[in-house]
C-alpha cells in the first residue's frame, strides 16, 4: 500500500476488532526519512506492491514492512492481520484525530483462497468511482491515498481497489474501483489522483476553478459592429448549355409539320426502307427516337431532308423538314410588379400569401416577404430532347426561384412508347398533391403573427393614484394569427407533360390578402406603432412613450413615477 | 398659511397634458390644518354652489389638482378631496423631454407589427394577376437517330 500519512505526527493508533488500542510511535516508511517537524511523511515516490494476495511471495518482514509502510521493531501490521480472521478488522487512526479511523477487514472471495482487504472509514461520505486506467505499472490490489486541504488537514481518503483486469497482458489494463470517503465536499477522482495513490506520489492538486474567473462577464460593450452591408449579388439567368444532342451527330432534332410527319410515315412503308428494317434487328423506335408536341414555336434551323439511319446506311425518305436550330429553347413570359396594397405589415407574411401557377410545373408557394414590392420575371428553359423545362423566376433581376417540370406531350410510335407513356402519365397522377400535407400546415401554423396582449392595467405598486391613465381596448389580441394558421390547399394536381396541355397555358400569381379591420380614428385613441426618438414638445396628438428618463426637479419621487406611468400609458399632447 | 385657490371646470380627457380650463371661482384663505401637497383636502366656505368644479389650482403649492370628491359639509362649507395632476403641473418640463415613442397619432412606421394594430377579418381577398405571355401554339418535335 502506498499512502501519505498526514498529521499522524509520528503516532499511529491501532486496534483489533475494536479492542484496546495500541499506539505505534515513530511511524516511518522504510527507506524514507522520518516524519518532518510537521509530522508529514512522504514515501518518496516509491511504488509498492501490495503483496497481500495469497500466492504472492512475501517472506521477509522487511518486505511486509515496506508494503505496510510501517516500521517498528516491536509491531508489525502483518502480525495484526494474522490475528484476525474473516469478518475481523483492524483499525488505524491518528490518536489526535480519533474520529478518522481506517478500517481494514479481512474476507474471503468465494472459494478462492484470496484475501481481500476492505477498507472503510467510519466517518465521512462514501462515494464510488470507476476509472479505467492503463498503465505499465504492475497492478496492486489495494491502495490507500489521501488528499489534503490547503492546511494539510485530511480532506478525502481513497481506497483504490483494482478489482478487474481487462486485458491479460503486460500493459496491466484494468478497471479501477475507487472508493472514497469525503470529509468535505464531493471528492474528484482524476487520473493524476489515481497515479498518485498507486505510486505513492503526492497527489497533484485537483484542478480548481480560477477564483478570478468572471464566468464570461466583461465590461466592454460587444456587438453592434456589423458591416451593415445589405448589397446583394445579382444571380443572372443561366445561359443554355452549349453541348447539345444534335452536335453529337447521333441525334437530329426536327421540327416537322403535320404534313411532313405524315410524309415520313408513308416513307417508312417504302419497300426499301421497310425491307431494310425487317432484315435487321432494328425497330422503328430505334430510328425515330421520339415524337413530341411542344407548346411553343421552335426556332427554325433551316430545311433538311429526313434520313433514316439503318445500320450506318442513310436511307432517304425524300421528306424535307425544318430542323430545330437548337436543343434548348427559351420562353419568356414577361414580368409582373408585385405592389403593396396597404403599405404596412399586412402586405407581408403571414397576412398576405402569394403563390404562382406555372404551366407544365404546377402551383408553387412564393415567399411574400421576398417578392413584395419587387418585379418578377419569368422565363422557361426547355430541352427539346427530353421535354424537361425549368421555370426561372427572377426577383429584381436576380434569380430567386427555379422550378422544374415537363412541357412536352409524347406521341407513342410503338407499343413500347405507348406503355412507357401511360406509365409516366399514371405516375404523374399518383404523385399529384391533392392537398398539402400535415407538415405544410404545421409549417404555416408556426409562421404566425405574435399574439401580444398589451398589459396596460395600470399596476403601479400602489404608489400613486393614477388619474388620467389610458385604458387600452379590450380586444388587443392579434386576429391575424387566425389567418396565418389556415391550411393552404393546392389548386391543382400534376400539370406536367401531357396533362399540362389541357390546362391553363399562361402563368399567373394568386395573391391572398386579408381584409383589414381598422376602426375609424383608431390612431386618435391608440396611435400607430412608431418606435422613434422624439422630443415630446414636437409632437401632437395621442402619444405613448416607450422609454423616458424624467428629470423634474420640482416634483416628488411619487409624482415623477406617476408622470412616467401616465406617459407610458398614453397622453394627448 | 394663506394661499389662493382657483377652482375650475375642465373639459378635456384626463390624459390631456394641456387641459382646457374654465374658471369657476377664486378663493383665498388660511390653511387651518395640515394637508398633503399631493392629495390635499381643502374646505372652502362659499355661498356659491361649488359642486360643478372638478379642477383646482393652488398657487402656493404650484400644482394643479383633480377634484376627486366634493363633500357638502354644511350650508356654505365645501370639502374638496384632490389629487395632483402631474401632467398639467409639470407640462413645460415634460414637453422638453425627449423619449422613445412607442405609438403616436401622427408619426408612425406601419411596418412595425406590435400585435395590436393590424386586425384582420377571417375573409381573405383573392387576387390573380397573369403574366403578359404564356405558351401559345403547338409544334411537333421529332428525334431521328443519326445526323447529317
Amino acid at each position: 500500500m502506498a499512502w501519505r500519512f498526514v498529521g499522524m505526527l509520528k503516532e499511529l493508533a491501532i486496534s483489533i476488532n475494536g479492542g484496546t488500542a495500541q499506539i505505534i510511535t515513530n511511524v516511518k516508511m522504510p527507506g524514507i526519512p522520518l516524519a518532518d517537524a510537521n509530522g508529514i511523511l512522504s514515501n518518496g515516490g516509491n511504488t509498492y506492491d501490495s503483496g497481500l494476495e495469497a500466492g504472492n511471495s512475501i517472506s521477509t518482514p522487511d518486505a511486509y514492512n515496506k508494503i505496510m509502510g510501517l516500521s517498528d521493531s516491536n509491531l508489525n501490521l502483518i502480525d495484526y492481520y494474522t490475528q484476525i480472521s474473516a469478518g475481523g478488522y483492524i483499525e488505524l487512526w491518528n490518536p489526535s484525530a480519533p474520529n478518522y479511523k481506517i478500517r481494514l477487514t479481512r474476507t474471503r472471495y468465494g472459494s478462492v483462497e484470496v484475501t481481500f482487504y476492505n477498507f472503510s472509514l467510519n466517518t465521512g461520505t462514501r462515494y464510488s468511482h470507476t476509472v479505467y486506467y492503463s498503465s505499465a505499472f504492475p497492478i496492486c490490489r489495494l491502495n490507500i491515498g489521501f488528499t489534503l486541504n490547503d492546511d494539510n488537514s485530511l480532506s478525502n481518503v481513497y481506497f483504490v481497489d483494482m478489482w478487474q483486469q481487462v486485458e491479460s497482458s503486460t500493459s496491466y489494463n484494468a478497471w479501477f474501483r475507487v472508493h472514497s470517503y469525503s470529509l468535505g465536499d464531493y471528492p474528484q477522482i482524476t487520473y493524476p489522483c489515481i497515479l498518485g495513490i498507486i505510486t505513492g506520489n503526492e497527489i497533484e492538486p485537483l484542478p480548481e476553478g480560477d477564483p478570478n474567473y468572471q464566468g464570461g462577464l466583461n465590461d466592454q460593450s460587444e456587438g453592434g459592429d456589423g458591416n451593415f452591408d445589405d448589397t446583394s449579388d445579382i444571380i443572372s439567368e443561366p445561359s443554355a448549355p452549349t453541348i447539345t444532342a444534335s452536335s453529337s451527330g447521333l441525334v437530329t432534332v426536327y421540327n416537322p409539320t403535320l404534313a411532313q410527319i405524315q410524309s415520313v410515315a408513308q416513307a417508312l412503308v417504302n419497300p426499301n426502307i421497310f425491307q431494310a428494317l425487317a432484315q435487321s434487328v432494328i425497330k422503328l423506335s430505334d430510328v425515330i427516337i421520339g415524337l413530341s408536341i411542344f407548346p411553343f414555336a421552335i426556332t427554325d434551323g433551316g430545311q433538311q431532308e429526313i434520313k433514316i439511319n439503318v445500320l450506318g446506311v442513310q436511307l432517304s425518305t425524300g421528306v424535307q423538314c425544318t430542323k430545330a436550330a437548337k436543343q434548348f429553347e427559351t420562353v419568356d413570359c414577361g414580368y409582373l410588379d408585385i405592389q403593396p396594397y396597404w403599405g404596412n405589415c399586412l402586405d407581408y407574411s403571414p397576412y398576405t400569401k402569394i403563390s404562382i401557377y406555372l404551366p407544365y410545373v404546377g402551383y408553387q408557394e412564393l415567399n411574400t416577404d421576398e417578392i413584395m414590392g419587387r418585379r418578377l420575371n419569368l422565363k422557361y428553359r426547355i430541352d427539346l430532347v427530353s421535354g424537361a423545362c425549368m421555370a426561372i423566376i427572377s426577383v429584381n433581376s436576380s434569380v430567386l426561384y427555379q422550378f422544374s417540370g415537363t412541357c412536352s406531350a409524347q406521341i407513342p410510335i410503338s407499343n413500347e412508347n405507348y406503355d412507357g407513356l401511360m406509365n409516366s402519365i399514371m405516375g404523374l397522377i399518383s404523385d399529384a398533391k391533392i392537398g398539402e400535407g400535415k407538415s405544410a400546415i404545421e409549417a404555416k401554423s408556426k409562421n404566425k403573427s405574435p399574439n401580444i396582449i398589451k398589459d396596460n392595467s395600470g399596476a403601479n405598486g400602489g404608489l400613486f393614484e393614477a388619474i388620467g391613465e389610458h385604458v387600452p381596448g379590450l380586444t388587443e389580441a392579434a386576429v391575424g394569427v387566425v389567418n396565418a394558421i389556415k391550411p393552404s390547399i393546392s389548386h391543382a394536381g400534376s400539370v406536367k407533360a401531357a396533362p399540362g396541355f389541357l390546362g391553363v397555358q399562361t402563368p399567373f400569381i394568386i395573391i391572398e390578402r386579408p381584409h383589414q379591420c381598422l376602426a375609424e380614428n383608431y390612431n386618435n385613441f391608440h396611435g400607430y406603432p412608431c418606435n422613434m426618438y422624439k422630443k415630446l414638445g414636437d409632437l401632437s396628438g395621442y402619444t405613448e412613450v416607450d422609454s423616458i428618463h424624467l428629470n423634474i426637479p420640482d416634483a416628488t419621487a411619487n409624482e415623477i413615477a406617476e408622470c412616467e406611468h401616465l406617459l407610458k400609458g398614453g397622453i394627448i399632447i | 398659511m394663506s394661499f389662493v385657490i382657483k377652482l375650475y371646470k375642465y373639459n378635456s380627457p384626463n390624459n390631456y397634458i394641456n387641459k382646457d380650463l374654465t374658471e369657476v371661482g377664486s378663493y383665498s384663505g388660511t390653511l387651518k390644518a395640515e394637508t398633503s401637497i399631493l392629495d390635499p383636502e381643502i374646505t372652502i366656505e362659499s355661498s356659491a354652489n361649488l359642486s360643478q368644479a372638478n379642477y383646482m389650482y393652488i398657487a402656493e403649492f404650484h400644482r394643479y389638482y383633480y377634484i376627486k370628491k366634493i363633500d357638502s359639509v354644511s350650508n356654505k362649507l365645501w370639502k374638496f378631496s384632490c389629487h395632483v395632476d402631474v401632467l398639467m403641473t409639470y407640462k413645460p418640463t415634460i414637453l422638453n423631454h425627449s423619449a422613445i415613442i412607442a405609438r403616436q397619432e401622427k408619426l408612425w412606421n406601419m411596418y412595425i407589427n406590435d400585435g395590436n394594430t393590424f386586425k384582420v377579418t377571417n375573409q381573405p381577398h383573392i387576387v390573380q394577376k397573369t403574366f403578359p405571355y404564356g405558351f401559345t401554339g403547338q409544334e411537333f418535335v421529332m428525334l431521328v437517330s443519326g445526323g447529317v
